[in-house]
């Protein structure tokens, strides 16, 4: 039973919806004994770095997250602004992320990207190492971010570019997992994303 | 990012319409069986219009439902005039709203871009063709503005992040769409632009990515089998855009 963690940001009925779509049983819940109980973790997220971690504390799972993640070793996938809080820190606020990567978020505004902020719309990602989640070449993902993993970031499986400029949209580190895009929102690749991530 | 097919969606008293120019509503079905299977269709992106009346206000029940049904990114326009609705709608899982009647008041559309940023607001121009020039009316004061001029204005002082283009007339007439107009918007207003009205098929698409639209929009073809119009819910397949040289 995968529990996709409810921290109060967005709609992440789409994400129940396709994982029922591909016969993966799966919770929504905010509760820790329930999270305890789960074979996987989805941690979804859209919105600001600064309020996603708050909400988090809020609801004491800071230190849960960090015990099922690091100790227990749950395999867990952070979508979006869930990838986003696995880092270390973001240029977009003042919190503290779980730092489970050590990698800091940057914000498109300090490039000239020559792209409307956020950078909606999909994108194809190219898999630079071989990976548990994107193995075809061709797979494009649905994207809306206004900040964005290096591409040199450690552990980085798959990177994507807008005009020119190359970065990571996705990491593998032992069991913890962070896409960049919404594979809810990216019909068949992200349910063979999904579907890859349910058969670890 | 890539180009964009789009369907666009009618809805009115929640159910899926087709218009002709604007009026004569034709009852399509069911929006949320629609919606599945554009999902199946694997469409890039569906815009859904809500033409009912105003006082019927949001129906953010719906709204849930089709955000939850859909594994593509959506817009929804209708009967929008406040940032707490926006808030509300995104908090629903939709990806953009579109903004129409109230463009008339450019204060709050800026506002609303300033908080939730470019790219979730989209304008949603209509216009119709008078002695040669593009005109748009607005809906409330019916006063006529050139499209260009109008388009310069929101653009610059509202920062919109897209511009959907719909020509009326060609609504519902398979006549192709109107490029001329869009070549000159193109000329003069630095946004990207999404066109609807009048899209026969796969040749018009691609006229459109060539033109430089970013994405290009059709009702009656997503929902016509052919203009004898026989409901049909399609989309084209990856090998039909192949056959086409369309790239996405």
């Amino acid at each position: 039973m995968i529990a996709i963690i409810d921290y109060n940001t967005g709609n992440i009925g789409s994400i129940q919806n396709m994982l029922r779509k591909l016969g993966v049983e799966s919770i929504i819940t905010s509760d820790p004994e329930v999270m305890c109980k789960a074979s996987k973790l989805i941690l979804p997220g859209v919105g600001s770095f600064d309020s996603g971690m708050k909400k988090i504390r809020k609801l004491e799972l800071f230190d849960k997250l960090n015990d099922l993640v690091l100790k227990k070793k749950i395999p867990i996938l952070g979508i979006c602004l869930g990838m986003q809080l696995m880092g270390e820190n973001s240029e977009e606020g003042k919190e503290q992320g779980f730092g489970w990567m050590n990698e800091s978020i940057l914000s498109f505004k300090n490039l000239q990207l020559n792209s409307s902020i956020p950078v909606m719309g999909w994108n194809y990602v190219k898999s630079v190492k071989p990976n548990q989640l994107i193995q075809d070449q061709k797979a494009k993902f649905y994207f809306v971010h206004s900040y964005y993993f290096n591409s040199k970031c450690e552990n980085c499986i798959a990177t994507a570019s807008i005009n020119g400029f190359e970065y990571c949209v996705a990491f593998e580190k032992n069991n913890i997992f962070g896409v960049q895009f919404h594979p809810e929102k990216s019909h068949k690749f992200g349910m063979k994303l999904l579907q890859n991530f349910a058969n670890l | 990012m890539l180009n964009r097919i789009i369907p666009i969606l009618l809805l009115k008293d929640e159910e899926l319409v087709k218009s002709k120019s604007f009026h004569s509503y034709t009852y399509i079905g069911d929006i949320l069986n629609s919606v599945k299977i554009y999902n199946e269709l694997e469409a890039d992106e569906l815009c859904i219009f809500d033409i009912s009346s105003s006082s019927n206000g949001i129906n953010y029940d719906l709204l849930s439902q089709i955000a939850t049904e859909c594994f593509m990114p959506v817009t929804y326009g209708g009967n929008i005039t406040s940032c707490q609705e926006i808030e509300k709608i995104l908090r629903l899982g939709i990806e953009k709203v579109s903004i129409n009647t109230a463009l008339s008041d450019l204060k709050f559309v800026s506002s609303a871009v300033d908080q939730f940023g470019q790219s979730t607001i989209v304008a949603c121009v209509d216009y119709i063709i008078e002695n040669g020039t593009a005109l748009r009316t607005d809906p409330v004061s019916q006063d006529k503005s050139e499209l260009v001029e109008f388009l310069e204005e929101i653009v610059t002082e509202a920062n919109i992040g897209e511009v959907i283009l719909q020509n009326k007339e060609l609504d519902g007439s398979y006549a192709g769409y109107d490029l001329s107009t869009i070549t000159k918007v193109k000329d003069n207003v630095h946004c990207p632009i999404v066109v609807a009205g009048g899209c026969s098929g796969l040749n018009d698409i691609k006229s459109a990515f060539q033109a430089g639209c970013s994405g290009a929009a059709a009702g009656s073809l997503f929902v016509y089998y052919t203009d004898a119009k026989g409901i049909l819910i399609n989309y084209p397949d990856s090998s039909e855009l192949e056959e086409h040289n369309i790239t996405r």
